[in-house]
Formats: structure tokens, C-alpha cells, sequence
């Protein structure tokens, strides 16, 4: 699990918000420069697609700097914007499964992997083997309710405490609890469904 | 493995139980081999979804998006030509009004109906006309005659 997000930027995040809204655009650079790489990467998980991805993360900061000089200082910042991606992201997705009449996880057959595997080894049959745990996972997150979905990914790649997911997605943390359990139920019904495909890459 | 189980071990993998908790449990997975053999199911079901790492976030986002905001204000702030000046606000007032109330008279069935009516009663000049030319001459003259 990755570490988990440090709080004492809070306060400072709100302030730059603060100035964002009037109209300090190097405050608004400042909040942009902290999150980018957590939005876009919490955008790049959800949506699977690298420039969707870089645009959803725009947009989100573009609401959050059209809203800097009304949003009342409530919690961590970074929740807001977790909140506001997740939601823009969903939006997206279902965008999409209207536009091409496919369910989420056929569209991502030909989008590239991304980075290599951890281990950074060289042999290749090590490699397509991570690449098909890769898609194992991916297809299985794809398929999972939006709302077990956005929990998983808040706890286990974004390393998001029970509160943290709660706060962002303004659910209750029992709420949080249950839909990690009904995704961990159907991630592991999928993954006995996937299983003999995986174990013929491995 | 039932539901109450799960979530508590879902909690001790995840470091959310209150330390005391989570003592308890470590002793009790270390006397229940069953237990132990449902955690460690878990934790394999957890370590074993793996993604890539994403990529962050390219060289020069930020001032990407920043111009990209900015332009975004400009076109919210940039005022439209019917709302620019008092005489603009006025004019497409008037026009608005001028609108809706001739739209109002268009849909007034019983005016409309009226106007028709109104119309079938009084016959045209050109009716008149037509009327008066289909008469008999000579009928005309006779009764002038006499």
C-alpha cells in the first residue's frame, strides 16, 4: 500500500485557494504543481487512458480555480479534488459506454500498459506475465460498481485511509467497509473466472 | 469467511484497527490456523492486484492548465453585446417584450377566431365587385327604366 497523503498541507492549500481566487494565478500554480501527479494519476486508474486522464485532471483544476473564491475552507483540499475527479471521471465513463455501446472493460484492449513491471526485469516472459496480471486486475476493477470501484482504488492505489475515502467520497466510513467488501467479493469471483487464462501467460 | 470476519481482517491488512484491536487479532490468528489461512487468502487476494504505475503528470501541466483557466475567465468575463452598455440592456428588453407579446396576440385562439369571423361576415371589395358584375344588364336598366 503506498504511503499515506500528508495533512499538513492544508492549511497552505487553502490559503493559495484563497489567493487563487484573487487572482493570484502563481498561488493557483502552486495548488496545481502539489496535486497534478496524485490527480492524474488517480484519473489515469479510473479512466485507463493516459490523455483522457491528463484532460479530466485539467478540467478538475480548472473547476477548482473557477470556484477559488467560493469554496469555504472544509477538510483537506485534496478531498474536494479527489471528490471532484472521481465524479468527473464516472461522467467520462459513462460518456464513453454511450458513445461506442461497449461495456468500460472492452475499450481498454488496445491502450497500452504503461510502465514496466516493478522488478525491472528483463526477461520477457516475466514481463508478459506481470502485463497479464496487469490486465487481470484492470478488466476485474473495470467491471466493479462505480461505488466499490472508487472505494478500491482510493485504498489500495491511492494508499487512502477508511476516513480519508469517507471524507472524499462523502460516505460514512461503514459505508467505505461494506463496499471494499462487496469489491473484494467480486474481484475474487472474477479473478477464479480469469484464473486458467492467467496461469497459460504465466 | 463471513462478512464481520473479513471486515475486521480487511481492517488489520490495511492498518486501520486501533492498536489494542489489532493485537488481539494477530494473537488470535497466531492460535487459529483457520483464521490465519482466511488473512493470509486475503492479503494474497490483496498484494495480487497490481497496475502499472502511472505516469506523472508531463513537463509543463501546470502552466498548461493555467493558461487554459485563464482563457476560461476571459471568455466567462468577456461581457456579450446585448448586455455591454444600458441602451444594449434596454433594446433587448424591449425586443424580448415586443417578442412575447406578439406572440401572445398569434396564440389567442378566441381573437383569432374572431378576426376570421369578422372576415366571412364582410365581404372584400373584390367580392362586392364580382357579385355586382354577375347581375343581368338588363335588369339593371329595366329597373333604372322604371
Amino acid at each position: 500500500m503506498s504511503e499515506r497523503l500528508p495533512q499538513q498541507q492544508t492549511v497552505d492549500d487553502w490559503q493559495l485557494l484563497a489567493l487563487a481566487g484573487e487572482g493570484d494565478e502563481d498561488a493557483f500554480r502552486r495548488i496545481v504543481e502539489r496535486h497534478q501527479d496524485r490527480l492524474v494519476r488517480l484519473c489515469q486508474r479510473l479512466l485507463h487512458d493516459r490523455e483522457e486522464a491528463l484532460d479530466a485532471a485539467q478540467e478538475v483544476f480548472i473547476k477548482a480555480y473557477k470556484k477559488a473564491g467560493k469554496l469555504k475552507p472544509k477538510g483537506e483540499l485534496y478531498t474536494w479534488l479527489y471528490r471532484v475527479a472521481t465524479n468527473h471521471c464516472f461522467n467520462k465513463l459513462r460518456r464513453r459506454r454511450i458513445v461506442r455501446f461497449l461495456p468500460i472493460g472492452n475499450s481498454l484492449e488496445e491502450e497500452p500498459l504503461g510502465r514496466e513491471p516493478s522488478d525491472q526485469s528483463p526477461a520477457p516472459d516475466r514481463q508478459l506475465a506481470a502485463r497479464e496480471r496487469w490486465r487481470a486486475t484492470r478488466d476485474a476493477i473495470s467491471r466493479l460498481p462505480e461505488g466499490q470501484r472508487a472505494v478500491l482504488v482510493l485504498a489500495k492505489f491511492e494508499g487512502l485511509s477508511y476516513r480519508q475515502i469517507a471524507e472524499t467520497l462523502q460516505i460514512t466510513e461503514g459505508a467505505v467497509e461494506s463496499r471494499l467488501f462487496r469489491a473484494m467479493r467480486n474481484l475474487s469471483r472474477a479473478q477464479e473466472s480469469t484464473r486458467p487464462r492467467v496461469s497459460q501467460g504465466e | 469467511m463471513d462478512r464481520k470476519t473479513t471486515n475486521e481482517l480487511m481492517r488489520l491488512l490495511h492498518g486501520e484497527l486501533p492498536d489494542s484491536v489489532a493485537r488481539e487479532l494477530r494473537d488470535r490468528l497466531q492460535r487459529e490456523p483457520e483464521l490465519r489461512r482466511q488473512f493470509e487468502t486475503l492479503m494474497q487476494q490483496w498484494q495480487s492486484l497490481e497496475l502499472p504505475d502511472p505516469q506523472p503528470a508531463p513537463p509543463g501541466f501546470a502552466m498548461r492548465v493555467l493558461a487554459r483557466a485563464r482563457q476560461t475567465t476571459d471568455q466567462r468575463l468577456a461581457p456579450a453585446w446585448w448586455s455591454h452598455t444600458l441602451a444594449g440592456r434596454v433594446a433587448t428588453a424591449m425586443l424580448l417584450a415586443g417578442g412575447i407579446a406578439f406572440g401572445a396576440i398569434l396564440a389567442s385562439p378566441s381573437e383569432a377566431e374572431d378576426w376570421h369571423d369578422y372576415l366571412a361576415e364582410e365581404p372584400t371589395m373584390a367580392e362586392s365587385y364580382w357579385v355586382a358584375m354577375e347581375q343581368p344588364v338588363e335588369d339593371s336598366w329595366q329597373e333604372n327604366g322604371s
